[in-house]
């Protein structure tokens, strides 16, 4: 499904796939390489989502409280860790994504309109 | 991070899942099965670095590091067995010996006492413009409690003895008799009933009493209904108000509490007078607790102001020049403090010495193990790595140490507490407990870290090239770790020297207070005390009677050669002194001596020498007798047989009728005081020690002797004089024989750590010896060159040891009798001791290098 160069897609700012992985799990509980191809898909292969650094980026976020895990079973039938978001993490994505868009927001003014 | 710990092993498999699974979703996008599982390990990037990262973010890795120091340290350590037991048993000796010394410490001086608020307790004395201090006077103690702010209370309390009668046999227990608010001083409440209420309990309504919580279980079976019954005191009934919880026994161990007829405690001697309006008779202790608020410095401030006032009042009938107000504990504590500290500063010395060693086998060690240590650092180790892993190796060494430290000082705590004198440890309880145990804890780490940490710089110091080079047999930093080793052992006999030079001066003050001639012949005497209750003995008369006919019936026991009284039996607690005038000589403010009252044969019983004149008869008037003292002091130049003496305008004159030697009446250590004896038909006093001289010894024939006169009245304190005497010694047999033993522990360690740096040395330099042996030297000459090794160490730490001791053994002052804190005899017997001692220890390793076979070095060199 590597439609694009790898090297043409945007690396992840530090910070924004913490964000990416609690705004994934809103739809539901979700194992790790299902959270990764999900960003993927959604960004339309925009964002490249490095497999290997996603797994400390969970570790983490599960440290923290915002997601919990517990191993289950895939679609096709494998044993695979599945993540879902806990209460604290939906407060966590909304003020994390309202930070985000006065961000990118003000990040937009400063650059100036496309032309 | 306070999530549930994942394992790694958990960590891998979701790994492993999640290539898989990404193989999969590719497969069905129409990759080939090995193209697909190729493309999502790429994608994934290095699994192993990913499961690194977890393990390092779920293992704290100093602590993983920690563990395997400690598994590598105790690997090595089993190898080495011997030098792994004497370090440990090296340490043992000096934490257990510092811990049991300071689970005493801790119980005596730090814990505070088990009352509310206990540092606001204060007792207030008065003091004399020498410095002297003493109790206050009836009157002065009601001017303070009427005039002072600075007090919330003030209580005044005198120690008895009550004699419980009405029982069979009639007891008698210590006890104090107080006044009201002595208890609210105290702000403990009864755990029974009540205790005394200032305001309610107005003396003379009724004698009223408060029973230990001992005493009520030991005499009344903890009857609950013991409130309101009458125990008979001296035969007088007094009322049970309260029974106080069991902790409580202030002061001396006190089993019950009386409460005073009058404002003041009542006077011993004279129980149906009220001695209030006294300023010149001093008889009881005043407590006081500070308001709330008041500093110490304000309390003393404001008694002092009082006592000026007082004396600017009455001047010459007011004997007191100021006031002088103390911390209940610190009265308490008093001299044992500097005894304690004299001893935790000795084995302090000892423990440093204990580590000086240990560090000194670390070396000696760490030069045979430089080769395994380069390899370490060969693979890869850092230099602080390296040096934690030793240092590890040296705590573990000091954790073994002091578990079994505290194990020694558990085992030396039931003999150290049954044989340290009560009066040292002022009524604390002495236990191991945590906090001792905390102690220990950060003893132990500290010398860990103390001789662990030389060796091991020295260790991680050394050139890795050069050790590996030379195929383990590297010299490189020996030189300096034999420096090192050298200045250790220096320092170790500097400290042994100081010990030595403590424990002697003390060994030679206990000698000299036991060659100081006592004034009297303990041996062969038997001493017991009565106190004849005001009830049943009111007049002079009827007392006399008790004593002759007691001192009647003892004379008659077979094998009793005399028996006689005394008011005050010589190095016991408590005196009586009265000032002194001779007729016809000029009067002086302070001449006063300490009044004795005798019968007449209490001379011949106590083996108390007639110096000049006559001992009393039983027919004798208005005579006295003087000790020795007292005779060079008040009538210097004259004959004082003949001369008359009274005490005071309203007593009659009383002539001298002989003079007899000083004894030591107060303490062993005391020079004698001028002291005066007045025949017990002149003033019998109801408290009197009877003393008997009698082969073999048999209190139980004389107290029957005694009870025969009179069944009810209880005999106690019986024992001969010589226990006594050793009893008053033994505060100072105590100080001297923990001193000296701890000075043998430095020793036998410094012995072993000379020996251990020469044998070394020797063994460094065996091809040396060999090649002179070989060249023709004498054996005896290699004898003499190892020992002058061993002999420069010793004089240069004898040297550092003396330079020391002349500036620490000034804190042993106090303690000395007889000899100065830089005594040259003790200075130059403890030199010449560890010298020799020093020789000794290097004259094996001397002997063994003069036998090297040089052949056979010279072949391994």
């Amino acid at each position: 499904m590597s439609t694009r160069e790898e090297k043409d897609r945007l690396s992840l700012l530090q910070g924004t796939l913490d964000l990416l992985i609690l705004r994934t799990l809103i739809f539901g509980r979700q194992h790790g390489q299902g959270i990764a191809r999900s960003i993927q898909q959604s960004s339309e292969d925009e964002l490249l989502v490095d497999h290997g650094a996603l797994y400390p980026a969970l570790q983490r976020l599960e440290a923290q409280n915002w997601i919990a895990a517990e191993w289950g079973v895939s679609e096709n039938n494998r044993k695979a860790r599945f993540y879902t978001l806990t209460k604290t993490g939906r407060k966590q994505l909304v003020n994390e994504t309202d930070r985000w868009r006065r961000l990118s927001t003000a990040m937009a003014r400063v650059l100036g309109t496309e032309t | 991070m306070f999530f549930r710990r994942r394992s790694q092993k958990d960590f891998n498999a979701e790994v492993e899942s999640h290539i898989a699974l990404e193989a999969e979703g590719l497969r069905s996008e129409g990759m080939s099965q090995a193209d697909a599982q190729a493309a999502a390990r790429r994608a994934f990037g290095n699994p192993l670095a990913a499961q690194e990262q977890f393990y390092d973010r779920t293992h704290t890795p100093w602590l993983d590091q920690l563990r395997q120091d400690l598994y590598y340290a105790v690997r090595t350590l089993r190898r080495s067995p011997a030098f792994a037991t004497a370090a440990v048993l090296t340490l043992a000796l000096g934490i257990g010996a510092n811990t049991a010394l300071f689970t005493i410490v801790d119980g005596v001086l730090l814990r505070p006492l088990p009352y509310p608020d206990p540092s606001t307790i204060v007792m207030l004395y008065n003091q004399q413009a020498d410095g002297e201090t003493g109790s206050p006077a009836p009157a002065d103690f009601l001017d303070y409690r009427a005039q002072a702010h600075t007090f919330e209370n003030l209580a005044a309390y005198r120690s008895t003895a009550l004699n419980i009668t009405g029982k069979d046999p009639s007891q008698r227990v210590i006890g104090a008799i107080v006044t009201p608010d002595f208890f609210a001083v105290m702000k403990v409440r009864a755990e029974l009933g009540r205790t005394f209420l200032s305001g309610r309990d107005r003396p003379r309504a009724g004698r009223l009493i408060v029973l230990s919580h001992s005493l009520w279980q030991r005499s009344y079976g903890g009857d609950a209904n013991i409130l309101g019954k009458a125990v008979d005191i001296d035969g007088e009934p007094h009322t049970v108000v309260g029974v106080m919880p069991r902790y409580f026994q202030f002061p001396d161990q006190s089993e019950a509490w009386t409460l005073s007829r009058y404002a003041v405690p009542e006077h011993a001697l004279r129980p149906q007078i009220d001695q209030s309006p006294l300023r010149n008779t001093h008889y009881f202790e005043v407590i006081g607790r500070l308001a709330p608020g008041v500093s110490l410095a304000q309390c003393r401030a404001e008694a002092n102001t009082i006592a000026r006032r007082l004396k600017q009042q009455f001047g010459k009938d007011e004997e007191a020049d100021s006031a002088a107000v103390i911390r209940l504990q610190d009265d308490l504590v008093g001299e044992t403090k500097t005894a304690l500290l004299i001893l935790l500063g000795a084995v302090t010395l000892l423990l440093l010495i204990a580590c000086v060693n240990v560090a000194n086998i670390l070396l000696a060690r760490g030069a045979s193990r430089q080769k395994e240590i380069a390899i370490r650092g060969a693979l890869g180790a850092g230099k602080a790595r390296i040096i934690r892993q030793l240092l590890t190796e040296s705590l573990l060494v000091a954790a073994g140490g002091g578990i079994l430290g505290v194990l020694f000082a558990y085992g030396a705590l039931a003999p150290l507490r049954s044989w340290i004198p009560r009066e040292m440890l002022a009524g604390a309880a002495v236990q191991l407990d945590l906090r001792v145990l905390a102690f220990t804890a950060i003893a132990s780490l500290s010398c860990g870290l103390f001789f662990g940490l030389f060796p091991a710089l020295q260790m991680a110091k050394s050139d890795l090239n050069g050790v590996l080079k030379e195929g383990g047999r590297g010299s490189t930093g020996d030189r300096s770790s034999q420096r090192t080793r050298s200045l250790l052992v220096v320092s170790e006999i500097a400290l042994a020297t100081v010990l030595w030079i403590g424990a002697g001066l003390l060994i030679r003050s206990f000698s000299r207070v036991l060659a100081a001639p006592e004034g009297f012949d303990p041996e062969h005497v038997l001493t017991l005390q009565t106190s004849l209750s005001q009830a049943r003995y009111p007049n002079a008369a009827k007392r006399a009677l008790f004593v002759n006919q007691s001192l009647d019936r003892i004379r008659a026991l077979p094998g009793v050669v005399s028996a006689g009284v005394i008011s005050r039996l010589p190095l016991n607690r408590g005196r009586s002194s009265r000032g002194l005038i001779v007729k016809g000589h000029p009067l002086s403010a302070n001449d006063a001596a300490d009044y004795l009252v005798v019968s007449p044969d209490y001379f011949t019983a106590m083996g108390v020498p007639l110096l000049r004149g006559r001992a009393f008869t039983d027919r004798d008037g208005a005579v006295l007798i003087l000790n020795e003292s007292a005779a060079r002091r008040f009538v210097p130049e004259e004959n004082p047989i003949g001369q008359f003496v009274h005490f005071d305008d309203n007593t009659p004159w009383l002539q001298v009728v002989g003079v007899v030697a000083d004894v030591r009446q107060h303490q062993l250590d005391q020079s004698s005081v001028p002291a005066v004896y007045v025949p017990y038909s002149q003033d019998s006093w109801p408290f009197m020690a009877f003393v008997v001289r009698m082969t073999p010894l048999e209190p139980g024939r004389v107290q029957a002797a005694i009870r025969l006169v009179d069944k009810d009245q209880p005999v106690y304190n019986v024992r001969p004089m010589q226990e006594v005497v050793s009893g008053a010694l033994s505060s100072r047999r105590f100080g001297m024989v923990l001193l000296g033993l701890f000075a043998l522990l430095a020793l036998a360690l410094a012995c072993v750590g000379i020996y251990g740096v020469i044998a070394y040395s020797v063994a460094q330099r065996a091809s040396e010896i060999g090649i002179r042996l070989a060249l023709g030297a004498e054996p005896k000459a290699v004898v003499t060159l190892i020992l002058a090794g061993g002999f420069r160490l010793a004089v240069a730490g004898v040297g550092l040891g003396l330079i020391l001791s002349i500036w620490l053994t000034r804190f042993l002052e106090n303690a000395l009798y007889g000899v100065q804190a830089t005594d040259a005899v003790t200075f130059a017997g403890s030199s010449i001791l560890l010298v020799a001692i020093a020789i000794l220890a290097s004259y094996l390793p001397a002997w063994r290098a003069s036998k090297l076979d040089p052949a056979n070095t010279l072949r391994a060199g």
